[in-house]
């Protein structure tokens, strides 16, 4: 019944694609099956290349093709080459990098001799498919999520009521929150016109009003994927199933390397296992391992899209992880908190606020259409300020007024900092668990405060999740 | 299983009781900005107003208080005629009807006449839902009329479609769904358009107006794209081939509606409230149900202007805005017709005497004089 709602899910959006998972779930299930029944990895290899040629075919044809033909071109221009190799014009299946990563980790591990083979196909193709995490993950691993799905379906109240916090709080960070910061957003970034100047001029931002809309962006994209990890989390819970945490009050970290083990954790944590460490890891000469880090996160910059703005989106965070590791090997000593031992309140609010702005000067690659259009944006940092023109006119004639969608922004930001605050400073558990162990009236008031807040504060003009696009 | 959903059900209660308590704090127009404009405006002088007149867009720009109240109170001084225009655009029939009870309940001591302009029924589309403008409306007390009508006025899979739109848009109304920053805009007296009541501050905006107004906003788009002759040849034709289809319909399948709209003529009449209610011209498939309906009221409380032929004037293209609306001269020139008319329904009525008047050619009317000829 799960696999049938899941394919249902999927199929909703655009049927024929479906086959595309079926394709995968197929060869995956075909050649796992077959590497398990070999004893050394040198007989299991010619399966799991067709698994990676399979999953990365698939990706490539439908998610890269066209970029690097289209960069290939640019190239062959620049030496007066004729190139001619025509686009593809397809669709990008909703979260075909999510579940081909999902498959190519099963393929892996079972390569590696970490995971049995899964004998029944139809539990094997709900694990690839399962709904909840099937178009914008977390990405599962087969040890984590596989054996869940085999155990019966029992209800329980707490379990189920953990779930439903899990969802309210997501929903109250995409709707209230993600949703209505897009609407500055989009004044900023949606006015470009991909060469770095603006479609209308008489709308062009500058000033404080790009670091504002970039702050925004961030806090929007943290609560667009992590609202909807929490509700694919608290969902699945419900149907007793236990996902991967996704987001650990990222916002928080003290440094960037924290800031990436608190970011997207699956992808992070696959990255890691799958390409980090066959690079050789950390155990390699430490010039090496800077291009480990750094290529890696470039990998998982493209991973996001097809486009050279994230690539450089993963370049700069490569960029600023090579930095940090060479800080803390040349000057150890040399830390905020070692020289201000006694202002610890101080450095943590400090480190915070500096690696939160780090983190922006990638995203602004990232929410930019072209690098052209980033680095106009980034030169419109220093041209005159339209803040007040930014909070007063981005909504649209006969909506209401933006600046009472400002206000009311800034106010449910605020509490989402003072919860998630609170989520930090206890080990960042899950806002499910945190709030179960709260006394009945603190319970019962967040249950009512954050109901009411989704119900009145929903923000209703039609919108997607930014990470469906990935 | 059971604590969970008993658990789920207080919490509900709690947060409907909650935007209830919202919801009373704000007047009966707070959701729709230029019925609040409207409203509040009339509010300031409501005691100086005698006449109503309500109902959609083509009450809005189409009946010129300022010039109604002139000629009417020309030929009819003992009248003393006041008006506020109370049209809105895209209004329903039961929108109309359940802002006059509520006008009535702010205040009726003043009120003499109430003109309603019949406009959709009930039509609703999956588009509307979460718009504040479509909220304002809904309460407990219309809301199954409003489900009953819609069901008797639509076919096929909208039968069912349409009536479960506008529950599901009440239900949004009571949970104030997605409404927390109009509460907001509303307590913060942001909830206002102060050019939507006209120059005159008596309701009546004209479309030639608000686009002098606001130069860049879709009206220029509708002035220059909708208005060539082709487009307002072919919508001319099409209204005259259904009024000569429907003219004669008696079978009026929308019952609910003919019965609440005969309630307030009695509630009306039963308080000396003169109650008139208008057809105007409309395009599209609904005169299937208005003029059955309309056929079904009592002559002396009904004007229709939904035959082409009767009044040329009115699709003159010099007349125009668009293809359903008049522009500032066409509103002139319905004004005059409709205050002719009017005063012939206060005769058929018994609350004036018939006087003798001039008879005005339509398409050579003077604009600069009233039907008697004592100008505006």
């Amino acid at each position: 019944m799960l696999l049938f709602a899941s394919y249902y899910f999927y199929m909703c959006w655009k049927a024929e694609y479906a086959f595309l998972i079926v394709f995968s779930t197929t060869v995956d299930y075909y050649t796992a099956n077959k590497m398990s029944r070999m004893s050394d990895r040198k007989g299991r290899l010619p399966y799991l290349m067709i698994s990676l040629i399979s999953n990365l075919g698939l990706l490539f044809s439908f998610k890269y093709f066209n970029f690097f033909n289209d960069s290939a071109r640019a190239v062959f221009e620049q030496f007066d080459i004729f190139y001619n190799v025509p686009e593809f014009n397809l669709f990008l299946p909703v979260g075909i990098s999510f579940y081909t990563f999902q498959a190519l980790s099963y393929s892996i591990d079972v390569y590696r001799g970490d995971f049995k083979a899964e004998k029944n196909f139809g539990y094997f193709a709900l694990f690839i498919s399962y709904w909840p995490q099937l178009v914008a993950g977390p990405i599962e691993r087969p040890g984590d999520l596989q054996p869940q799905l085999k155990q019966n379906f029992d209800f329980d109240y707490d379990r189920v009521k953990q779930g439903l916090i899990r969802i309210l709080y997501g929903f109250f960070k995409k709707v209230v929150i993600a949703d209505r910061l897009g609407l500055f957003v989009q004044q900023v970034y949606g006015n470009t016109d991909g060469h770095g100047g603006w479609v209308d001029p008489s709308y062009e931002h500058g000033g404080f009003a790009i670091i504002l809309a970039t702050w925004m962006f961030a806090i929007q994209v943290y609560c667009d994927f992590g609202g909807y990890c929490d509700i694919a989390i608290g969902s699945a819970k419900i149907m007793g199933h236990n996902l991967t945490d996704n987001f650990k009050t990222p916002y928080f970290s003290k440094t960037i390397r924290e800031f990436w083990e608190r970011w997207h954790i699956t992808l992070t944590v696959w990255v890691r296992d799958y390409l980090y460490i066959p690079l050789g890891g950390s155990r390699v000469s430490f010039g090496r391992m800077l291009f480990n880090n750094w290529f890696t996160l470039t990998i998982m910059g493209l991973w996001h899209g097809a486009n050279w703005t994230y690539v450089m989106f993963g370049f700069i965070h490569g960029f600023f992880i090579v930095m940090s590791r060479i800080w803390d090997r040349y000057f150890p000593k040399l830390t905020l908190p070692q020289l201000l031992p006694g202002m610890k309140a101080f450095t943590g609010v400090f480190l915070a606020f500096w690696i939160f702005n780090l983190t922006c000067i990638p995203d602004i690659f990232f929410r930019s259409n072209t690098v052209g259009d980033a680095w106009g944006i980034i030169q419109n940092i220093f041209s005159s300020d339209t803040t007040n023109y930014l909070i007063h006119n981005s909504a649209a004639k006969g909506a209401v007024p933006s600046v009472i969608e400002f206000w009311v922004s800034i106010a449910c930001v605020a509490l989402l900092l003072f919860t998630d605050y609170k989520l930090y400073t206890n080990k960042s558990v899950g806002i499910d668990k945190f709030v179960v162990a709260k006394p009945f009236y603190a319970r019962w008031s967040f249950y009512v405060v954050f109901l009411v807040i989704v119900t009145l504060f929903a923000y209703t003009s039609k919108s997607v999740f930014i990470y469906f696009a990935f | 299983m059971k604590k969970l959903f008993l658990r789920i059900g207080i919490l509900l209660v709690i947060v409907y009781a909650v935007c209830q308590i919202a919801i009373s704090s704000m007047p009966f127009s707070w959701g729709n900005t230029r019925l609040n404009t409207k409203f509040q405006s009339y509010k300031e002088n409501h005691e100086q107003y005698n006449t109503l007149l309500i109902g959609a867009s083509t009450t809005y720009r189409h009946i010129n208080s300022t010039t109604f109240d002139s000629i009417v109170n020309a030929q009819y001084p003992e009248l003393q005629i006041k008006s506020y225009n109370f049209g809105i655009p895209a209004n329903r029939t039961p929108q109309s009807l359940q802002m006059l009870d509520a006008l009535l309940d702010y205040d009726m001591s003043n009120i003499k006449h109430v003109v309603i302009d019949m406009s959709e029924l009930t039509k609703m589309g999956a588009d509307n839902l979460h718009k504040k403008e479509m909220l304002y409306w809904y309460n407990w007390g219309n809301i199954g009329d409003v489900m009953k009508a819609s069901y008797e006025s639509e076919k096929g899979v909208n039968k069912f479609g349409v009536p479960m739109l506008h529950a599901f848009s009440f239900g949004e109304k009571s949970l104030l769904f997605g409404n927390g920053p109009s509460v907001i805009m509303q307590h913060a007296g942001l909830n206002i358009e102060p050019l939507s009541v006209g120059p005159d501050n008596n309701g009546f905006y004209s479309l030639d107006q608000e686009m002098h107004d606001d130069p860049e906003g879709d009206l220029a788009i509708r002035y220059n794209e909708l208005r060539t002759p082709d487009t307002i040849a072919y919508r001319t034709k099409r209204c005259q081939e259904l009024v000569d289809h429907y003219k004669t319909a008696t079978k009026n399948p929308n019952k609910t509606i003919e019965d609440n709209l005969k309630d307030v003529i009695e509630y009306c009449e039963k308080n000396s409230i003169s109650v008139t209610i208008m057809l105007s011209q409309r395009l599209g498939e609904r005169y299937e149900y208005l003029i059955p309906l309309y056929n079904q009221l009592p002559e002396k409380n009904r004007i229709g202007f939904q035959d082409p032929s009767a009044y040329p004037a009115l699709n003159d293209r010099d007349n125009l805005f668009d293809l359903a609306h008049l522009n500032e001269n066409g509103s002139k020139v319905f004004t005059q017709i409709f205050a002719g008319e009017w005063l012939q329904r206060l005769e058929m009525q018994n609350i004036i005497q018939p006087k003798p008047t001039p008879v005005v050619e339509q398409d050579t009317l003077n604009l600069n004089t009233t039907a008697d000829g004592s100008g505006i």
